[in-house]
């Protein structure tokens, strides 16, 4: 789960990272221009609040003063984002930069470790420079003694005397941030200030999904995905809306990637990626097929089971009461093997559902029935 | 006798008492896996298919002697789960799907000290067929062979099986090492145990988008490997994941699409199949 950057720097507060003096405004907030006496500023930056990057070269930051304060509040609350419509925003001071300079720590998957990103060149061209001149990014497992090789690395940035030791010191204390199951945490610009102080102009903070059990804070806060996601979320599925008209649910995403690929290969096109996850009930299957038929594209309708802890007399149970409930408008294929398979066969013939033990022979089927055919 | 697991181990089951974990001993003792107790905190003294219960893994193994654990625990306490088996000198297959990563990172460290493998989080076991079957794969679906698997997706597995045994083409051990990103045993360390398997003729691989395990495989393969590898990656057709930070691209560069992990293998004479289907005459064709 992404933090918004609001959340993300409340988190820097509580690790003692410094951030630009700020104030957060809520859509339908009264607000007005105490804040640029309260900050003792003439003018402020307004960025808009969403779980997103890139959010700069969408519009979605803008600079204000006391006259235009009311007005320019309103143009970024009017504005929709990557989708994500606006209903928080960031009111900042202006740093007096020195230097932008990158900094995170993330998850290597090779190393199985937290690793520490360093660059003297930060801000939005960090892609960019990783690849046409990675040796001005220093990548450190955080492993014991990682400050003397880190220490080391940096000395070809020619960075004002002292600014390294203050990156390590900074550096701590993000990676204990991180252990709180942070996948990311990302300061990007990290702001070397006139004054040689080092603030963080920005925060990208990535929370493990998996952990939210332990961080349920920010459940109720970050509601902002799109309503399908977020209702299948709650049950439990992976749900990503695609282009085509082949409604597909599968177990695992594995399969479900591999039953988009090889819909692609026989000329179908998907509608949404639907994974119901391991060990899915009925009562799930008929939600997973309610979910999918949302979508107004979907002309034809695929349930790609494999069961291993999916047990297929499950799956034909909620395929059949789903069938029994509601009056389906489109062609609805199956295909059904693996546990329990002779039980969850049996189902679908007693249903009259037809049904395919072979993906390809199925796929071509569901890809028939899109064409209208 | 099989690289990782053998007619003789002698499985223990964390969680034996909830309805999945107890469903899927019964499948393991059908399949003829020698399970011989299990645990659940709080239900010590009760029998699960005639099996005895205790609460913890220390009891387990003082009377049971067992050489592995597989965890049926609920995501939560699946870290604490593990390490007590790891504690007791337990190899460890952990099926449970949602461990959070920090989790997983604590237990390989401790895996690393007691020196015992870790499969999983979030996979579907292993499975030598006509043996034994630590896991929750469809048992019926596998044949013997001397075809070695190795997996980071539960179901696609059971489709690449399916198709193998299908087609004659048996198998010598199936292991799938999950779908997290970070996996405790990963590609290159069961490509180890599969290539000095004496039972394992040909390898096939199976790998998805996301990281850069795939593309370090085929490195290890090119200098390390010389059985018959054969793979197939899925996710061609994925959509872009919505990622926010730059770390990921900066640590993976290109690495990480699909394009660049069959790029990896083609590159090293491993043939990718483009669809499941063809992986059976791809291992017949491929020496």
């Amino acid at each position: 789960m992404n933090l918004t950057e609001h959340q993300g720097k409340k988190l820097f507060n509580k690790f003692r990272i410094k951030v630009p003096k700020g104030t957060v405004i809520n859509r339908g907030d009264n607000f007005n221009i105490d804040i640029f006496n309260k900050f003792k500023v003439d003018e402020l930056v307004l960025k808009a609040q969403i779980p997103f990057g890139k959010r700069g070269k969408s519009g979605g930051v803008l600079f204000t003063n006391r006259s235009n304060f009311k007005q320019k509040i309103k143009e970024l609350f009017s504005k929709i984002i990557h989708g994500f419509k606006i209903n928080q925003i960031r009111a900042e001071e202006k740093l007096n930069i020195a230097k932008e300079l990158y900094l995170s720590i993330t998850l290597s998957r090779a190393e199985k470790s937290y690793m520490l990103i360093f660059s003297s060149e930060g801000g939005v061209e960090i892609e960019e420079i990783a690849e046409k001149t990675p040796q001005k990014i220093i990548k450190v497992p955080l492993r014991t003694g990682w400050e003397a090789e880190f220490d080391k690395q940096c000395q070809q940035f020619n960075l004002p005397l002292g600014t390294i030791k203050k990156v390590i010191q900074i550096s701590k204390k993000l990676h204990q941030l991180a252990k709180n199951d942070i996948t990311l945490a990302e300061i990007n610009p990290l702001i070397l200030t006139k004054s040689n102080e080092l603030v963080a102009a920005d925060s990208k903070i990535t929370l493990d999904t998996n952990a939210l059990f332990r961080h349920k804070e920010y459940l109720q806060e970050n509601k902002e995905q799109a309503n399908l996601e977020e209702e299948a979320k709650k049950m439990g599925f992976t749900y990503v809306q695609l282009d085509g008209n082949i409604g597909v649910i599968g177990n695992g995403a594995g399969l479900v990637m591999c039953t988009l690929d090889t819909l692609a290969h026989f000329n179908g096109a998907p509608a949404n990626f639907l994974d119901i996850g391991g060990g899915a009930n009925r009562e799930k299957i008929t939600k997973a097929i309610e979910i999918v038929l949302k979508n107004p594209n979907c002309k034809s309708l695929f349930i790609n089971i494999f069961g291993g802890i999916t047990k297929c007399d499950e799956v034909a149970s909620g395929i059949s009461n789903y069938l029994q409930k509601n009056k389906m408008n489109i062609p609805v294929t199956v295909r059904l093997i693996g546990t329990n398979e002779q039980q969850g066969q049996q189902i679908l013939k007693q249903a009259g559902i037809h049904f395919f033990k072979d993906i390809e022979q199925a796929i071509n089927q569901a890809v028939v029935f899109s064409k209208g055919e | 006798m099989s690289a990782m697991i053998n007619k003789d181990t002698k499985v223990i089951v964390q969680g034996i008492t909830g309805s999945v974990g107890g469903f899927h001993t019964g499948q393991m003792l059908k399949y003829g896996t020698n399970v011989v107790g299990g645990v659940t905190p709080g239900k010590g003294g009760q029998e699960v298919h005639s099996l005895p219960v205790f609460n913890k893994v220390s009891e387990a193994c003082t009377q049971l002697n067992p050489d592995l654990s597989i965890l049926f625990v609920p995501a939560p306490f699946a870290k604490n789960a593990a390490i007590e088996a790891l504690q007791n000198e337990l190899d460890v297959v952990i099926i449970t799907e949602g461990v959070p990563v920090n989790d997983t990172l604590e237990i390989i460290n401790k895996a690393k000290q007691q020196k015992k493998w870790v499969l999983g989080p979030n996979c579907p076991g292993i499975i030598v067929p006509e043996e034994i079957k630590v896991g929750i794969m469809p048992g019926h679906i596998f044949k013997k062979g001397h075809i070695g698997i190795i997996s980071r997706s539960g179901t696609l597995t059971y489709e690449m099986a399916n198709y193998l045994s299908e087609n004659n083409l048996g198998q010598s051990i199936v292991v799938g090492i999950g779908g997290d990103p970070i996996p405790c045993l990963d590609f290159i360390e069961v490509i180890k145990k599969l290539e000095s398997d004496r039972e394992t003729e040909k390898i096939i691989i199976i790998g998805e988008i996301g990281g850069d395990a795939e593309e370090e495989a085929a490195k290890y393969i090119n200098k390390n490997v010389k059985k018959p590898v054969i793979a197939y990656i899925t996710g061609i057709t994925a959509p872009e994941s919505k990622t926010m930070g730059h770390a990921g691209a900066i640590v993976s560069g290109k690495s990480g699409s699909a394009e660049s992990k069959i790029a990896a293998f083609k590159k090293i004479g491993v043939p990718v199949a483009s669809l499941p289907s063809q992986i059976p005459d791809l291992v017949k064709l491929t020496n």
